[in-house]
């Protein structure tokens, strides 16, 4: 029976999706990430520590930002076109068709992020990054033997609509796919 | 009830499923001590050759914590179940593995990633393919295995 059980443990990266932040609480068409393996999340800190009579006396830390990196397989055009702002362009169609991505040095547009993991009561937990850029990196290789699995850094910050930089929510049942503001839920 | 438990019950509610697995949707403890047999699961055989049917038999075996979870307090584990399904067919030279490999593919439309009541999610591992059962008359079959990742608690 599905349900919150808050103590419970979750599983998984079942889905992610990416889509084009406005700035205004209001996104693009999202995109789902093919295959995403990964999600990591690092929540940045600035912290300062009190000094006196020979020990430390007071502590201090407050959250700055939120770090992330998502490992996926594919070079999908959409995803690189959403990430990078380089949007793709196509040619010819049927067998002649040819599509084209061209990276310059343009700036990275701010994007969201969100993402599921289940629970084992039918219900789900899901991340929403609202207002990030790629700012770290952008790598992938071509390796014999290998797929071209592309991986992608970046930091996130308060989205000046929405007023957060990270906000988790629980569903008693979970959802069939987690949606962007303002359909965020 | 049992992952091998509620995956033969999930199964068994798939029209198109029972429809090519007209042998039977077995869980591996009610085939008896000797396995697929013509005395304790005739319907899973011809009567009138002996040969088997389309049959899909379920085997869970070898649960185990995987250490990503514990917590001795409520005696919570984490659990990989392994879950090994053979499909038979009789595997003449006309049949071959024709509904065997139609079965395999429901099957992975029905199992893999899907979540059953009590787990997490069951995730596809590997299809071993065109293999030949000795003991049950040269019967075709695949084997397939999925994994159940559930868990365990104090009640």
């Amino acid at each position: 029976m599905p349900e919150i059980v808050r103590a419970a443990f979750k599983f998984s990266l079942q889905q992610a999706w990416v889509a084009k932040a406005n700035g205004d609480g209001t996104y693009g068409p999202a995109i789902q990430f093919p295959s995403a393996k990964t999600l990591s999340l690092d929540l940045e800190m600035i912290s300062d520590t009190a000094e006196g009579n020979s020990r430390h006396t007071g502590l201090a830390a407050q959250i700055v930002g939120v770090g992330w990196q998502m490992d996926g397989v594919n070079l999908s055009e959409e995803i690189v076109g959403i990430l990078t702002g380089e949007t793709p362009s196509s040619s010819n169609s049927g067998p002649d068709q040819v599509d084209t991505q061209t990276t310059t040095n343009d700036l990275m547009p701010y994007i969201g992020l969100v993402a599921q993991a289940w629970g084992e009561n039918g219900d789900d937990t899901c991340i929403l990054i609202p207002y990030t850029k790629v700012m770290k990196g952008f790598s992938y290789k071509l390796d014999y033997g290998k797929y071209i699995t592309p991986a992608f850094k970046g930091d996130g910050i308060d989205e000046p609509n929405l007023g957060f930089m990270m906000q988790r929510k629980d569903h008693a049942t979970k959802v069939t796919q987690p949606q962007f503001p303002p359909a965020w839920a | 009830m049992t992952y091998e438990d509620q995956i033969v019950t999930y199964l068994n509610t798939n029209v198109p499923l029972k429809a090519i697995a007209t042998g039977g949707i077995l869980n591996y403890p009610e085939t008896g001590r000797k396995g697929l047999a013509r005395l304790l699961t005739p319907g899973a055989f011809t009567e009138t050759d002996g040969m088997l049917k389309p049959t899909v038999m379920v085997l869970g075996t070898k649960e185990v914590a995987d250490q990503q979870i514990i917590d001795p307090r409520s005696g919570y584990n984490s659990t990989v179940t392994p879950i090994f399904i053979w499909v038979y067919d009789k595997g003449t030279t006309k049949d071959e593995y024709t509904n065997i490999v139609a079965i395999c593919d429901l099957l992975y439309g029905l199992l893999a990633y899907q979540q059953l009541p009590n787990m997490f999610q069951i995730l596809y591992e590997t299809t071993v393919k065109n293999k030949r059962e000795k003991a049950l008359k040269e019967a075709a079959f695949y084997m397939v295995k999925y994994n159940v990742y559930g868990s365990r608690k104090f009640a």
